[in-house]
Formats: structure tokens, C-alpha cells, sequence
């Protein structure tokens, strides 16, 4: 009911407006007819000197220049769409280490260059740092090829011996006693008999 | 009054109360209409955003009267390029009235142009009632009489009204469409002021200098005191 009500003042307010409006729309149409004729000739006068009436203005043309500098140094991907991240899988990215050059790339000095930009000044030439390096990686890499070659020597001695020296003696009832050697084993095994446990080098 | 209302029998206060309804539908439905063209005029302005809004986005323009004035121009811009197919249909249907009313006289020197009448005019392919006594009313004995409307015309073709039945329509579309154009125009003109206000609005209606201050001061600390009030600690 009083949604009604409300209807009705807002339609009676509207029919005393209206008279208001319409003087307002036929001001507006007269005005829009005397512009539209302006415009019409001075879009003629603009397509015979090479231009045209177009709804793009000055200050439109330094918005877009604005908007196309700012879209190649974002980072979020809906506003760059080529440079947004793609659905590629780790596993079939290869990255061939002897063709790839590293040289532009360097050790971040904190978080904060890390995170954002590494400044020009600190830029150094890789590429001379690798000529530089190249004698002492050479020393370095002989010096680990020994250190491997003296661990393998020892894990071949480890690997030398048999599962028979290793492996223990198998348990009877009979046996009570276990012995790592062998000698030592037949011997006492001869000697006496009966239960005698030697932990022998214990 | 109260003795005329008295002298009313029941069927005078049927009718009374039945054009009060009437009035009231009536009015509603021009509520509903108002309701209708103020909703159409807001989609109408909302049109202007998408065309400033990157200036004011890229702060190109920071100020309320070169923002104003560059909405303005735009406006009249868009009003031009819209207007130009209602304005070319208005302009061909005169252009055609022109000619055929020059070719008709000079076949028929006493050729009459009359575009709206029955008989040779648009009137003719309409249903016209006469209205004239429909509703009589008697003052000395307040009583009201009503006659149905009569049926003047039926819808027919007449060969001199081809002229008029297409300069009329023609004519009615280019106005109706000129006129969408120019509510769109107002529609534009009062969102550009409104956003002219709004946008470089410095508004203080919310701010508290000290308020600010001590939350600035607060940020991220305890409270003073370990919570506890100065006075408990006298």
C-alpha cells in the first residue's frame, strides 16, 4: 500500500516536472542542432586538411602513451597479457648450460635487489670475470677430481671383500659360540667342548 | 457541500470513487514511466565514463574545470557522431516531401498538400473516434451522461496520401531517435558535473587530525601504561 502511494506522489511530481523536462529537451535538441551543424562543418573543413573529427583527443593520445609505457614494466599478468605467466611444464624446459650465457646475470648484494632491479652502476662485465676465472676453476676441478679418486680407492677396498668375510655365522643350536675368525674358531672348537662364549675383540 | 454530497445516490458515489481509481492508476503509470526515463538516463551517463575515464586514471587531468570542459567537448562529440543517421533521416524525408509536393504541383496546379488529414492525408490509415459529447455534465441537476465515441474513420488507402505516409513515419523515427540522442546528451551533461564534483573532491567529513595522529602513534605498540589507567596506578 504505501509502495503505491509512493507511485502515485512520484507520478504526480513527474506530470509537474514534465512540463520542466520537456522545455529542457527541446532547449537541448535547438542547441544540439545549432552544434551539430557547427561540427558538421568543421569536420568538413578538418577531412579536406587530412584530419577528422575524431572523438580522441590531445589528452586522450597522452593517457594511452602513458598506458602503453606503464604496461611493459608491470609485472601483474591481466594488464601485460603476452608477458603474463604461461601453463609450461618444468620438465620440458631444457636449458643447454654450454650454449646459454649467464654473463648478464648476477649475484644479488640483498633481498631488496634481489626482489626488484639490479641498478645499471652495478653491473659488472661477466664476461671478462669468466676469462679471469677460468686457471682457478681449472685447479679447483683437478683438486676435486683427486679427492674423488681417493674416496673411490676406498670404497673399492670396502667393496673388495666378500659376503662370505662379512656375514655371520649362522646360529644352531649346537653353536653357541660366534666367532669372526675363523682360525681361532677351529680351534677352540677342537680344545674343548660345550658352552663357552668368547666375545672375542670386545 | 455536505447536503450536495448527501443529495449523491449510491451509484454517483460508485462512479466518483471509480474515476478516483482511475486517477491513481493513471498517476502511477506516469510514475512507472518517470521511474523508467530516470533509470534510461543514468545508463545513458554512465556511457561518459568509459570515454574520461582513462585522463583522470592517468592523472592527465587533475583539475575540476579543464576536466569539465575536455567532458564537455567529448559530449558534443559523441551527441554529433550519434545524431548524424537521425539527422540524415529527418533531412532525406523533407528533401523527398520537398520534391514530390514541386513534382505533384507541376501536374496539378491545384494541388493541396495536407498531411494529416482524412481524406488525403496520413489520417486516413488510422481508426479516428469523434470524442465531442462523450461526457455531459448537468450542473443544476448534477447528474452525468455518457454516449460512446463515434467511429469517424477506418483505415484506408488513398492514392494521394502516399506522400505522407512516407514523410510521417520517416520523419516520427528521425525525431524519435534525434531525441534519444539529446537525452543522452543531458543524461551526459548532468553525469559530467556530478563527476567533476566527485572526482577532485576534497572531502572532510570523515577526517580527524587526531584521530589520525593517534593511531599513527599507536600503530603496532602497546598500549601506554601496560593497559592499566593512570589513575589505578596513583
Amino acid at each position: 500500500m504505501e509502495s503505491i502511494f509512493k507511485s502515485v506522489g512520484k507520478g504526480l511530481l513527474y506530470l509537474l516536472v514534465l512540463p520542466l523536462f520537456l522545455l529542457v529537451i527541446s532547449g537541448y535538441a535547438i542547441v544540439g542542432l545549432i552544434m551539430f551543424v557547427y561540427l558538421f562543418f568543421k569536420s568538413i573543413i578538418l577531412f579536406f586538411s587530412g584530419r577528422s573529427l575524431d572523438i580522441e583527443l590531445s589528452e586522450d593520445k597522452k593517457a594511452k602513451q602513458i598506458i602503453q609505457n606503464a604496461i611493459p614494466n608491470s609485472t601483474n599478468p591481466v594488464i601485460k597479457q603476452d608477458g603474463g605467466p604461461k601453463n609450461v611444464n618444468s620438465q620440458d624446459i631444457v636449458i643447454d648450460v654450454t650454449t646459454t650465457n649467464f654473463s648478464h646475470f648476477e649475484k644479488p648484494a640483498s633481498v631488496e635487489e634481489a626482489c626488484f632491479e639490479i641498478k645499471e652502476d652495478k653491473k659488472k662485465p661477466a664476461v671478462i670475470e669468466a676469462i679471469d676465472a677460468t686457471p682457478t676453476l681449472e685447479i679447483e676441478h683437478q683438486q676435486q677430481n683427486s679427492k674423488i679418486e681417493q674416496t673411490n680407492k676406498v670404497d673399492n677396498k670396502i667393496n673388495s671383500h666378500t659376503e662370505e668375510d662379512i656375514s655371520l655365522g649362522k646360529y644352531s643350536p649346537k653353536k653357541t659360540r660366534f666367532d669372526i675368525d675363523d682360525e681361532t674358531e677351529e680351534k677352540n672348537h677342537k680344545e674343548d667342548s660345550g658352552v663357552d662364549i668368547n666375545f672375542k675383540d670386545f | 457541500m455536505l447536503p450536495m454530497l448527501l443529495k449523491l445516490t449510491e451509484s454517483d458515489k460508485r462512479l466518483i470513487i471509480a474515476f478516483l481509481l482511475i486517477f491513481i492508476l493513471l498517476f502511477v503509470i506516469i510514475g512507472a514511466i518517470g521511474y523508467l526515463i530516470v533509470r534510461i538516463m543514468k545508463w545513458q551517463g554512465k556511457k561518459l565514463d568509459s570515454c574520461v575515464s582513462d585522463v583522470v586514471y592517468t592523472r592527465v587531468i587533475t583539475d575540476k574545470k579543464k576536466f569539465s570542459k575536455f567532458a564537455h567537448k567529448k559530449n558534443w562529440i559523441i551527441f554529433y557522431k550519434g545524431a548524424r543517421i537521425p539527422v540524415i533521416i529527418m533531412l532525406v524525408s523533407s528533401l523527398f516531401l520537398l520534391l514530390s509536393f514541386l513534382i505533384k504541383r507541376h501536374f496539378d496546379a491545384t494541388f493541396q498538400l495536407d498531411l494529416f488529414s482524412i481524406e488525403k492525408g496520413f489520417g486516413s490509415i488510422l481508426f479516428i473516434w469523434d470524442f465531442n459529447g462523450v461526457i455531459t455534465v448537468d450542473l443544476l441537476t448534477l447528474s452525468l451522461s455518457f454516449r460512446l465515441p463515434v467511429l469517424i474513420n477506418e483505415p484506408h488507402i488513398v492514392e494521394d496520401g502516399w506522400i505522407s505516409y512516407v514523410f510521417i513515419p520517416s520523419m516520427a523515427v528521425g525525431i524519435l531517435w534525434y531525441l534519444w540522442h539529446v537525452q543522452s546528451l543531458i543524461s551526459r551533461t548532468l553525469r559530467i558535473k556530478k563527476l567533476s564534483e566527485s572526482i577532485f573532491d576534497k572531502n572532510l567529513d570523515n577526517f580527524n587530525q587526531n584521530e589520525q595522529l593517534m593511531n599513527s602513534i599507536n600503530a603496532g605498540t602497546a598500549p601506554l601504561n601496560g593497559g592499566q589507567s593512570k589513575t589505578k596506578e596513583e
